[in-house]
Protein backbone atom coordinates (compact mmCIF):
# COMPACT_ATOMS: atom_id res chain seq x y z
CA UNK A 1 0.00 0.00 0.00
CA UNK A 2 1.25 3.70 -0.77
CA UNK A 3 0.58 6.25 2.06
CA UNK A 4 0.94 9.71 1.48
CA UNK A 5 1.30 12.06 4.04
CA UNK A 6 1.17 16.08 3.64
CA UNK A 7 0.92 17.38 7.12
CA UNK A 8 3.92 18.16 9.53
CA UNK A 9 5.27 15.90 12.27
CA UNK A 10 3.74 18.47 14.85
CA UNK A 11 0.14 16.95 13.67
CA UNK A 12 -1.10 14.39 15.32
CA UNK A 13 -2.81 12.75 12.42
CA UNK A 14 -0.21 13.18 10.14
CA UNK A 15 1.70 10.57 12.67
CA UNK A 16 -0.65 8.08 13.30
CA UNK A 17 -0.66 7.91 9.49
CA UNK A 18 2.83 6.39 8.98
CA UNK A 19 1.35 4.30 12.12
CA UNK A 20 -0.57 2.73 9.47
CA UNK A 21 2.40 1.56 7.54
CA UNK A 22 3.51 -2.32 7.08
CA UNK A 23 6.50 -3.91 5.86
CA UNK A 24 6.73 -3.78 1.98
CA UNK A 25 4.28 -0.39 1.91
CA UNK A 26 5.60 3.07 0.89
CA UNK A 27 5.42 6.21 2.03
CA UNK A 28 5.35 9.60 0.43
CA UNK A 29 6.07 12.77 2.01
CA UNK A 30 4.69 15.79 0.41
CA UNK A 31 3.82 19.40 1.34
CA UNK A 32 4.95 20.30 4.67
CA UNK A 33 5.34 16.70 5.85
CA UNK A 34 8.27 16.74 4.07
CA UNK A 35 9.73 18.32 7.54
CA UNK A 36 9.64 14.31 8.36
CA UNK A 37 12.61 14.17 6.14
CA UNK A 38 15.23 16.47 8.40
CA UNK A 39 15.02 13.31 10.54
CA UNK A 40 12.33 12.10 13.41
CA UNK A 41 11.45 8.75 15.28
CA UNK A 42 8.82 7.96 12.90
CA UNK A 43 10.92 7.63 10.21
CA UNK A 44 13.71 5.19 11.87
CA UNK A 45 10.17 3.29 13.23
CA UNK A 46 9.72 3.04 9.56
CA UNK A 47 13.20 2.13 8.42
CA UNK A 48 12.75 -0.62 10.62
CA UNK A 49 9.71 -2.03 9.39
CA UNK A 50 11.46 -1.94 5.96
CA UNK A 51 8.88 0.43 4.41
CA UNK A 52 10.24 2.59 1.75
CA UNK A 53 9.99 6.41 2.35
CA UNK A 54 10.32 8.86 -0.36
CA UNK A 55 10.09 12.86 0.18
CA UNK A 56 9.27 15.50 -2.83
CA UNK A 57 12.88 17.21 -3.60
CA UNK A 58 10.91 20.46 -4.82
CA UNK A 59 8.69 20.51 -1.55
CA UNK A 60 11.95 20.00 0.42
CA UNK A 61 13.93 22.43 -1.38
CA UNK A 62 10.58 25.08 -1.40
CA UNK A 63 11.01 24.94 2.03
CA UNK A 64 14.78 25.76 2.30
CA UNK A 65 16.34 22.68 2.56
CA UNK A 66 19.10 21.05 0.44
CA UNK A 67 19.25 17.82 -0.73
CA UNK A 68 22.09 16.55 1.33
CA UNK A 69 19.86 17.21 4.86
CA UNK A 70 17.19 14.61 3.74
CA UNK A 71 17.46 11.16 5.26
CA UNK A 72 14.97 9.97 2.76
CA UNK A 73 15.00 9.78 -0.40
CA UNK A 74 13.93 12.86 -2.38
CA UNK A 75 12.09 12.35 -6.25
CA UNK A 76 10.73 14.64 -8.15
CA UNK A 77 7.04 15.02 -9.07
CA UNK A 78 7.51 12.85 -12.75
CA UNK A 79 9.53 10.16 -10.39
CA UNK A 80 5.99 10.71 -7.81
CA UNK A 81 3.55 9.83 -11.00
CA UNK A 82 6.10 6.81 -11.65
CA UNK A 83 5.54 5.09 -7.93
CA UNK A 84 1.90 6.13 -8.07
CA UNK A 85 1.71 3.83 -11.31
CA UNK A 86 4.31 1.22 -9.70
CA UNK A 87 3.14 0.97 -6.55
CA UNK A 88 0.09 3.05 -5.82
CA UNK A 89 -3.22 0.22 -6.65
CA UNK A 90 -3.77 0.26 -2.97
CA UNK A 91 -3.63 3.56 -1.41
CA UNK A 92 -4.32 5.69 2.02
CA UNK A 93 -3.65 9.68 2.03
CA UNK B 1 -16.09 -4.29 -6.46
CA UNK B 2 -13.68 -1.82 -4.75
CA UNK B 3 -13.28 -1.11 -0.74
CA UNK B 4 -12.92 1.95 0.27
CA UNK B 5 -12.64 3.17 3.73
CA UNK B 6 -13.76 6.65 4.73
CA UNK B 7 -12.05 8.05 7.87
CA UNK B 8 -12.91 11.50 9.88
CA UNK B 9 -10.38 12.53 12.39
CA UNK B 10 -11.41 16.23 12.51
CA UNK B 11 -13.66 18.02 15.74
CA UNK B 12 -16.65 17.40 15.45
CA UNK B 13 -19.06 19.61 15.14
CA UNK B 14 -16.81 22.40 14.76
CA UNK B 15 -15.43 21.48 11.66
CA UNK B 16 -18.17 19.39 8.98
CA UNK B 17 -16.15 16.71 8.35
CA UNK B 18 -17.82 13.98 10.09
CA UNK B 19 -21.35 14.77 8.09
CA UNK B 20 -19.18 14.90 4.64
CA UNK B 21 -17.28 11.92 5.36
CA UNK B 22 -20.75 9.93 6.19
CA UNK B 23 -22.37 12.15 2.44
CA UNK B 24 -19.47 11.10 0.69
CA UNK B 25 -19.45 7.05 2.02
CA UNK B 26 -23.33 7.19 0.93
CA UNK B 27 -22.67 8.80 -2.66
CA UNK B 28 -20.31 5.63 -3.28
CA UNK B 29 -23.44 3.43 -3.76
CA UNK B 30 -23.99 3.68 -7.32
CA UNK B 31 -20.93 2.34 -7.94
CA UNK B 32 -19.66 -1.14 -7.39
CA UNK B 33 -18.19 0.14 -4.28
CA UNK B 34 -18.21 -0.72 -0.51
CA UNK B 35 -17.94 1.89 1.96
CA UNK B 36 -17.03 2.02 5.31
CA UNK B 37 -16.83 4.60 7.67
CA UNK B 38 -14.37 4.90 10.53
CA UNK B 39 -14.42 7.89 13.20
CA UNK B 40 -10.86 8.46 15.10
CA UNK B 41 -9.40 11.21 16.79
CA UNK B 42 -12.29 14.06 17.55
CA UNK B 43 -14.91 12.83 15.24
CA UNK B 44 -16.30 10.39 17.67
CA UNK B 45 -17.29 13.06 19.62
CA UNK B 46 -20.13 13.01 16.91
CA UNK B 47 -21.06 9.11 18.19
CA UNK B 48 -22.08 10.98 22.29
CA UNK B 49 -25.45 9.68 22.96
CA UNK B 50 -25.99 14.14 23.72
CA UNK B 51 -24.20 14.90 20.73
CA UNK B 52 -25.95 18.07 19.74
CA UNK B 53 -24.92 20.33 16.98
CA UNK B 54 -28.56 21.80 16.08
CA UNK B 55 -28.32 22.96 19.69
CA UNK B 56 -25.84 25.74 18.40
CA UNK B 57 -27.92 25.75 14.94
CA UNK B 58 -25.05 23.91 13.46
CA UNK B 59 -26.15 21.44 10.97
CA UNK B 60 -27.49 18.08 12.85
CA UNK B 61 -26.20 14.58 12.59
CA UNK B 62 -29.40 12.59 12.68
CA UNK B 63 -29.99 12.54 8.94
CA UNK B 64 -27.05 9.97 8.60
CA UNK B 65 -28.43 7.44 9.97
CA UNK B 66 -31.72 6.97 7.52
CA UNK B 67 -29.12 6.10 4.90
CA UNK B 68 -26.90 4.32 7.35
CA UNK B 69 -30.10 1.53 7.77
CA UNK B 70 -31.38 2.06 4.11
CA UNK B 71 -27.39 1.25 2.80
CA UNK B 72 -26.10 -0.68 6.09
CA UNK B 73 -23.03 0.82 6.17
CA UNK B 74 -20.75 -0.15 8.54
CA UNK B 75 -19.50 2.09 11.20
CA UNK B 76 -16.67 1.80 13.51
CA UNK B 77 -14.93 4.27 15.69
CA UNK B 78 -10.93 3.49 17.17
CA UNK B 79 -11.73 2.33 20.77
CA UNK B 80 -9.22 4.32 22.29
CA UNK B 81 -10.56 7.89 20.95
CA UNK B 82 -13.84 6.86 22.67
CA UNK B 83 -12.78 6.06 25.37
CA UNK B 84 -10.05 9.11 26.17
CA UNK B 85 -12.96 11.13 24.75
CA UNK B 86 -15.23 9.87 27.71
CA UNK B 87 -17.86 9.25 24.68
CA UNK B 88 -20.63 7.66 25.77
CA UNK B 89 -21.91 6.38 22.15
CA UNK B 90 -25.85 6.90 21.77
CA UNK B 91 -28.20 3.91 20.97
CA UNK B 92 -29.12 4.97 17.88
CA UNK B 93 -25.55 4.24 16.64
CA UNK B 94 -24.12 0.49 15.25
CA UNK B 95 -20.44 0.84 15.62
CA UNK B 96 -18.31 -1.53 15.99
CA UNK B 97 -15.01 -0.53 18.07
CA UNK B 98 -11.35 -1.13 17.11
CA UNK B 99 -8.20 -1.06 19.21
CA UNK B 100 -5.65 1.11 17.61
CA UNK B 101 -3.36 -1.52 17.61
CA UNK B 102 -5.32 -3.61 14.99
CA UNK B 103 -5.77 -0.42 13.19
CA UNK B 104 -2.38 -0.92 10.94
CA UNK B 105 -4.10 -4.40 9.79
CA UNK B 106 -7.20 -3.23 9.11
CA UNK B 107 -6.65 -0.58 6.66
CA UNK B 108 -4.75 -3.33 4.73
CA UNK B 109 -7.59 -4.81 3.74
CA UNK B 110 -9.17 -2.18 1.70
CA UNK B 111 -8.41 -0.94 -1.78
CA UNK B 112 -8.10 3.13 -0.89
CA UNK B 113 -8.12 4.51 2.46
CA UNK B 114 -9.30 8.34 2.44
CA UNK B 115 -8.45 10.55 5.10
CA UNK B 116 -11.08 13.49 5.07
CA UNK C 1 -3.20 5.07 -16.64
CA UNK C 2 -6.20 7.62 -15.12
CA UNK C 3 -5.23 9.13 -12.33
CA UNK C 4 -7.54 10.69 -9.88
CA UNK C 5 -6.74 13.25 -7.05
CA UNK C 6 -8.79 14.88 -4.67
CA UNK C 7 -8.46 17.92 -2.57
CA UNK C 8 -10.89 19.60 -0.12
CA UNK C 9 -9.38 22.77 1.61
CA UNK C 10 -9.22 26.09 0.25
CA UNK C 11 -7.09 26.72 -2.47
CA UNK C 12 -3.96 29.93 -1.48
CA UNK C 13 -4.76 29.19 2.05
CA UNK C 14 -3.31 25.46 1.62
CA UNK C 15 -0.80 24.02 -1.17
CA UNK C 16 -3.30 21.12 -1.86
CA UNK C 17 -4.80 22.26 -4.89
CA UNK C 18 -1.71 23.43 -5.97
CA UNK C 19 0.12 20.05 -5.68
CA UNK C 20 -3.28 18.57 -7.30
CA UNK C 21 -2.20 20.90 -10.67
CA UNK C 22 1.36 19.68 -10.61
CA UNK C 23 0.71 15.97 -10.27
CA UNK C 24 -2.42 16.24 -12.96
CA UNK C 25 0.27 18.08 -15.29
CA UNK C 26 2.99 15.61 -14.27
CA UNK C 27 1.00 12.78 -15.41
CA UNK C 28 -0.46 13.73 -18.36
CA UNK C 29 3.37 14.68 -19.57
CA UNK C 30 3.96 10.59 -18.53
CA UNK C 31 1.09 9.70 -21.21
CA UNK C 32 -1.82 9.17 -18.59
CA UNK C 33 -5.50 10.71 -18.00
CA UNK C 34 -5.69 12.54 -15.11
CA UNK C 35 -8.60 14.13 -13.14
CA UNK C 36 -8.93 16.69 -9.90
CA UNK C 37 -12.49 16.55 -7.96
CA UNK C 38 -12.56 19.83 -5.71
CA UNK C 39 -14.76 19.35 -2.72
CA UNK C 40 -15.71 21.57 0.01
CA UNK C 41 -13.92 24.61 -0.06
CA UNK C 42 -11.41 23.70 -2.98
CA UNK C 43 -14.13 24.38 -5.13
CA UNK C 44 -13.47 28.09 -5.08
CA UNK C 45 -10.21 26.97 -6.88
CA UNK C 46 -12.62 27.39 -10.40
CA UNK C 47 -13.72 30.65 -9.29
CA UNK C 48 -12.68 33.28 -12.52
CA UNK C 49 -13.77 35.96 -10.13
CA UNK C 50 -10.55 35.70 -7.90
CA UNK C 51 -8.31 38.44 -8.31
CA UNK C 52 -4.91 37.33 -6.44
CA UNK C 53 -2.60 40.14 -5.86
CA UNK C 54 0.19 40.90 -8.35
CA UNK C 55 3.36 38.17 -8.28
CA UNK C 56 1.03 35.25 -7.02
CA UNK C 57 -0.27 32.60 -9.36
CA UNK C 58 -3.85 32.44 -10.75
CA UNK C 59 -5.13 29.48 -9.85
CA UNK C 60 -8.23 29.31 -11.85
CA UNK C 61 -6.26 30.08 -14.93
CA UNK C 62 -3.79 27.58 -14.02
CA UNK C 63 -6.93 25.38 -13.93
CA UNK C 64 -8.21 26.28 -17.18
CA UNK C 65 -4.36 25.39 -18.52
CA UNK C 66 -4.59 22.02 -17.12
CA UNK C 67 -8.16 21.22 -19.09
CA UNK C 68 -6.73 22.71 -21.86
CA UNK C 69 -4.41 19.71 -21.65
CA UNK C 70 -7.19 17.17 -21.54
CA UNK C 71 -7.32 17.10 -17.83
CA UNK C 72 -10.94 17.10 -16.34
CA UNK C 73 -11.86 18.92 -13.29
CA UNK C 74 -15.02 18.16 -11.33
CA UNK C 75 -16.28 20.48 -9.22
CA UNK C 76 -19.17 19.14 -5.68
CA UNK C 77 -21.84 20.94 -6.75
CA UNK C 78 -23.32 21.13 -3.55
CA UNK C 79 -20.14 22.78 -2.18
CA UNK C 80 -20.54 24.86 -5.24
CA UNK C 81 -23.82 26.31 -4.14
CA UNK C 82 -23.04 26.59 -0.59
CA UNK C 83 -20.74 29.26 -1.19
CA UNK C 84 -22.39 30.92 -3.41
CA UNK C 85 -20.29 30.38 -6.54
CA UNK C 86 -21.86 31.68 -9.86
CA UNK C 87 -21.85 29.53 -13.01
CA UNK C 88 -20.73 31.98 -15.56
CA UNK C 89 -17.64 32.79 -13.36
CA UNK C 90 -16.65 28.94 -13.32
CA UNK C 91 -13.34 28.36 -15.13
CA UNK C 92 -14.65 27.29 -18.62
CA UNK C 93 -14.88 23.23 -19.10
CA UNK C 94 -14.63 22.61 -15.18
CA UNK C 95 -17.65 20.59 -15.15
CA UNK C 96 -20.31 20.98 -11.94
CA UNK C 97 -20.32 17.61 -10.91
CA UNK C 98 -21.36 15.58 -7.72
CA UNK C 99 -20.71 12.43 -5.79
CA UNK C 100 -21.63 10.20 -8.44
CA UNK C 101 -19.13 11.43 -10.59
CA UNK C 102 -16.88 11.20 -7.69
CA UNK C 103 -17.67 7.43 -7.09
CA UNK C 104 -17.29 6.45 -10.94
CA UNK C 105 -14.11 8.37 -10.48
CA UNK C 106 -13.04 6.06 -7.39
CA UNK C 107 -14.40 3.23 -9.41
CA UNK C 108 -12.71 3.66 -12.60
CA UNK C 109 -9.91 5.48 -12.26
CA UNK C 110 -6.42 3.03 -11.38
CA UNK C 111 -5.21 5.06 -9.23
CA UNK C 112 -6.53 7.64 -6.81
CA UNK C 113 -4.19 10.18 -4.66
CA UNK C 114 -6.29 11.55 -1.86
CA UNK C 115 -4.75 15.56 -0.75
CA UNK C 116 -7.76 15.95 1.96
CA UNK C 117 -5.35 14.60 4.79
Amino acid sequence: MMIIVKYPPTRKISREKLSLAKEGDVVVLLQDAVLYALGDSKIDDLKQKNVEIFALREDFNARGYSDDMSVVDLISYEDFIDLVVEKGEKAAG
Amino acid sequence: MKKVLFISYLPAPGSIFVNETFRTAFGMYGEDIEPVVLLMEDSVVALGEKYSPESLGLLPIKTVHRYIDRYGTKVLAVKEDVESRKVKIGPEWNVDLISKSNLADFIHDFDLVIFM
Amino acid sequence: MKIAIQVMLHPYTNQDVDTAIRIAKEAVKKGHEAAIFLFCDSVLAINTAARPVRGDRNIPQLIKELIDMGVEVHICGICFQYRGLERDKVVEGAKLSGLPELASLIYESDRFVNLMA
